[in-house]
């Protein structure tokens, strides 16, 4: 077991000290926060040596990046978000996906406004652990296959649960641009998951 | 024409594919029956293209009680509409599933590692 989260004042000490190049914090930071790191990307990446190197990617950029830490999140939120970014870039360089255009994805509609394909109920056999785990992978895959900044906004908005607001923040944009961003994100991976949620359609590769 | 042939023609209308006569017949059939005159308003008022661009809104439940009305009105006579809808929703579940904070017991770092992460940030600096 590792010790419970950090509090909030001690995580603040926690980056004063690492600012401050303090050698101890380093390792503090790992011991705090590693194993709820470790954990999140353990359910992307199931091979166990991966899943260090995601770890230890994710503390490096980590390390570098804390300078830039403005704490509107938490810190264990901000490094899940790194962990789980780690992970998914690492996932994505073993199938040698490529990134897809979020255009592509979106859906298309008729002059009228009808859709060109209308959408169907997707299956929900959602309930076997089996195919449970595999719809799992390919939401995961999917959404490493995004370009960084929807990636991001996703991350931070449907997998953090942040609020618009905080996400804007986050991102540096509008509260309309990042909504925006949010939703073409979630329309691209719905076309992704359509290809293979779509009752009787079969997944476009193994 | 009656109520369900002019809902079977309701597509066909609004992507302009029918010829006058069937045009001019649904025309009729929605001027002597007010349930399909207002069929007919409600398809006019929203395309499905403007309830997808705003579903985001939608689904925070953002959009102002008039506007929320409207895509509710459409989405009770477009079933392509509903099936988008809970795609949508469903996406945000399974990203959430995917991806999430995850409330199993964390494991603790080996402290094998802690130190090749410590030797590594030594080496990158």
């Amino acid at each position: 077991m590792v010790p419970p989260e950090p509090t909030p004042d001690a995580d603040e000490a926690l980056i004063a000290a690492l600012r401050a190049g303090d050698e101890s914090a380093y390792e503090a930071l790992i011991t705090g926060h590693g194993g709820r790191m470790l954990a999140a990307i353990r359910r992307i990446l199931h091979n166990a040596d991966d899943a260090q190197d995601a770890l230890q990617e994710a503390f490096l950029s980590a390390f570098k990046a804390i300078e830039r830490f403005e704490g509107q999140s938490k810190l264990s939120t901000w490094l899940h978000r790194i962990a789980v970014n780690a992970a998914l870039m690492k996932l994505r360089s073993q199938k040698r996906r490529k990134e897809q255009s979020v255009e592509s994805l979106q859906p298309q509609f008729t002059d009228h406004g009808h859709f060109l394909e209308p959408p169907a109920p997707w299956s929900d056999s959602a309930e076997a652990a089996l195919e449970r785990e595999e719809t799992r992978q390919i939401v995961q895959e999917a959404i490493a296959g995004l370009p960084e900044n929807h990636r991001n906004a996703l991350l931070l908005r449907d997998i953090q649960g942040l609020s618009n607001e905080d996400v804007a923040k986050e991102l540096g944009v509008t509260v309309n641009a990042a909504k925006i961003r949010v939703h073409r994100a979630r329309l691209a991976l719905r076309g992704v998951l359509d290809g293979h949620l779509r009752p009787e359609s079969q997944p476009a590769e193994g | 024409m009656n109520c369900d042939q002019l809902k079977t023609h309701l597509y066909d209308y609004s992507e302009q594919n029918l010829s006058e006569e069937q045009r001019a017949a649904v025309d009729r059939h929605a001027a002597e029956c007010p349930d399909c005159a207002e069929v007919m308003k409600t398809a006019a008022e929203l395309t499905c293209q403007e309830l997808a661009d705003f579903l985001h809104e939608y689904v925070d439940d953002a959009l102002p009680a008039e506007r929320k009305a409207v895509f509710e009105r459409h989405l009770n006579m477009c079933p392509p509409c509903v099936d988008f809808l809970e795609n949508y929703k469903r996406t945000i579940k399974l990203t959430e599933d995917a991806c999430g904070p995850c409330d199993d017991d964390a494991p603790e770092v080996p402290p094998a590692l802690v130190q090749a992460i410590l030797a590594a940030r030594k080496r990158s600096t």
